[in-house]
């Protein structure tokens, strides 16, 4: 990543400190997204994706740490989204499993949601810490603001 | 959580009246619907139209209480906005949801219109 991020935010991997990080994710995307449902489905993005690594990667003790750069781009949002948690089973995110909707299950959407509204995502682990890198599509010429600088790269 | 309810002779419409339904507030909308629900309740119209967000546990919970409702009950859904409605399409719960557009049209529905 060579630009600066529009947001960065390091913070405790616990259900408050999570709250205030996405709500900063929210006031973020709302100075520069001016659809809101697009904002909307960056934010259940992350939301699903930070729910995740409290719920199996950091909970094995309680000074976990997450952090979250996030670029805001013309037709985009990338974010690269870290927590110093246990490695994903397998070394990769859970494949989705095959959908049964009439079964009515009540658990398992996430990573489905997840994968549904990223149009790249990407998984490594780095010296002891998990790296999600995401990609969200924004629709065209109604997603970030036409103001925006487009020099820098990422 | 806050959740809002009318009764239309034996249809009982729900309403959760804050912008979220997600994983901080799921298992309090459960036990509020449960609570609302009783022996009379011939039919439920959940009416999602002051929610704005909808995450996965939010939509878990949702599924919950159509399966709390049980089969011999109508459970339809009415009023989704368009990041909730883009979540049920994602996860193809759409196809299992009687979905209608508003509440009142829901409620025509049941009045044979």
């Amino acid at each position: 990543m060579t630009a600066a991020a529009d947001l960065s935010c390091r913070f405790a991997a616990g259900p408050a400190a999570v709250r205030t990080a996405l709500a900063a994710v929210a006031d973020a995307l709302d100075d520069r997204i001016d659809r809101r449902h697009a904002r909307l489905t960056v934010e259940l993005v992350l939301a699903e994706v930070l729910n995740n690594i409290l719920e199996h990667a950091c909970t094995d003790r309680a000074d976990h740490r997450i952090g979250l750069d996030l670029w805001i781009r013309r037709d985009r949002v990338c974010c690269v989204v870290f927590d110093d948690g246990r490695a994903m089973p397998q070394g990769a995110p859970p494949r989705p499993t095959p959908l049964r909707p009439h079964a009515l299950p009540e658990r398992g959407f996430g990573w489905r949601l997840i994968r549904g509204l990223t149009s790249e995502f990407g998984y490594l682990r780095v010296a002891g810490c998990n790296v999600l890198i995401l990609h969200l599509p924004l629709p065209k010429a109604q997603g970030a603001a036409a103001h925006l600088p487009d020099g820098a790269r990422i | 959580m806050q959740l809002e309810s009318e009764e239309h002779d034996d249809v009982l419409v729900l309403r959760p009246a804050e912008p979220r339904l997600d994983a901080a507030v799921a298992i309090q909308f459960k036990d509020a619907v449960r609570a609302r629900l009783t022996d009379a309740t011939r039919r439920v119209i959940l009416d999602l139209s002051r929610v704005e967000f909808l995450d996965s546990s939010g939509l878990g919970a949702v599924v919950a209480v159509m399966k709390f409702a049980g089969p011999d009950r109508g459970f339809a859904l009415a009023g989704l906005t368009p990041a909730v409605d883009k979540v049920f399409r994602l996860t193809r719960m759409d196809q299992v949801f009687r979905i209608h557009p508003d509440l009142a049209t829901a409620l025509g529905v049941g009045n044979g219109q």
